[in-house]
């Protein structure tokens, strides 16, 4: 059973300011023009195994972000890809079957490879 | 039998070519389905230039009667093992299939997938390609697709692929 550890466990050490700024009176932000504000949502916590997490923060680190930026980014990249059909997500035992001959129904067979011959015959007519 | 015996009558004015905007005739296409019409007269000469994709059409004479596109596409698992990674499996996208209203019941649809099949094994044969995968728009076209040997994924009936080891076998 392997252990799982929630991403939203971890927490950078908090940075003390130096003192001189403690006191500092906060700047303040300027509003956000009209339309270019958007509202920023969470999401539920993951839960992975430790050799996953590990993995994902090796490879945050590799990149040069921060796992949040990481993480996001990736899975915004992989959600385009399967939402505009670039890749086909799709089980292990699918997966699996690529490699493999399955057997066509003999009527089917026949007429494609019928259909083959005769594709064959224009491909080299044209 | 009566249906192939029927084709090969057919196929003697019949020819499959890589579409050319310039030679082609689409004017007079029809296949029933705006989208699939405005794809051949629209996108499918400027998909060619940038290399989206590759449409062959089939001619009578100079008129197109039906065409197919095909793009290069990937397969993945949607677990990942760490340990036992699973790269993701090329494949042979078949984007669209369309035949002409008055050309519907000669068995030229079944001829452009049989081309599709003759593609991705010469492609298979030069790089990496474990299966030619489709998109169904409809129950129709499900049901014919299965018919040609294609199988629908779990998950998804319209979402279908056929294994090149199962098309060598064919």
């Amino acid at each position: 059973m392997p252990s799982t550890a929630k991403i939203s466990s971890y927490a950078k050490p908090k940075k003390q300011p130096p003192s001189s700024l403690k006191s500092a009176p906060r700047k303040q932000r300027s509003p956000a023009k009209k339309g270019e504000a958007k509202k920023l949502e969470t999401i539920a916590p993951l839960r992975l195994t430790q050799e996953e997490k590990a993995l994902i923060y090796q490879a945050a680190e590799v990149s040069n972000q921060s796992v949040s930026k990481f993480v996001i980014n990736n899975i915004l990249r992989i959600s385009l890809k399967v939402t505009e059909n670039e890749i086909t997500l799709i089980d292990d035992d699918e997966f699996e079957s690529l490699g493999k001959k399955r057997s066509v129904p003999k009527s089917s067979q026949e007429k494609m490879k019928s259909a083959m011959k005769n594709a064959a015959l224009l491909n080299a007519k044209s | 039998m009566q249906k192939a015996k029927r084709m090969k009558k057919n196929s003697n004015g019949l020819a499959i070519s890589k579409y050319d905007s310039n030679t082609h005739v689409t004017s007079v296409f029809d296949c029933g389905n705006a989208v699939l019409n405005g794809f051949l007269l629209k996108n499918a000469a400027s998909y060619e230039k940038i290399g989206a994709s590759k449409t062959y059409v089939l001619l009578e004479g100079n008129n197109v009667v039906g065409f197919h596109s095909i793009s290069a596409a990937t397969v993945e698992a949607k677990t990942i093992d760490i340990r036992w990674p699973k790269h993701p499996m090329p494949a042979v996208l078949l984007g669209r299939l369309a035949i002409d209203i008055k050309s519907h019941g000669k068995g030229y649809g079944r001829l452009l997938v049989a081309d599709v099949f003759q593609k991705a094994q010469v492609v298979s044969n030069l790089i990496g390609c474990t299966a030619v995968i489709t998109d169904a728009k409809d129950q129709a076209a499900i049901e014919f697709y299965r018919k040609c040997g294609f199988k629908s994924f779990k998950e998804n009936d319209s979402k279908l692929y056929i294994s090149i080891k199962t098309i060598e076998s064919i």
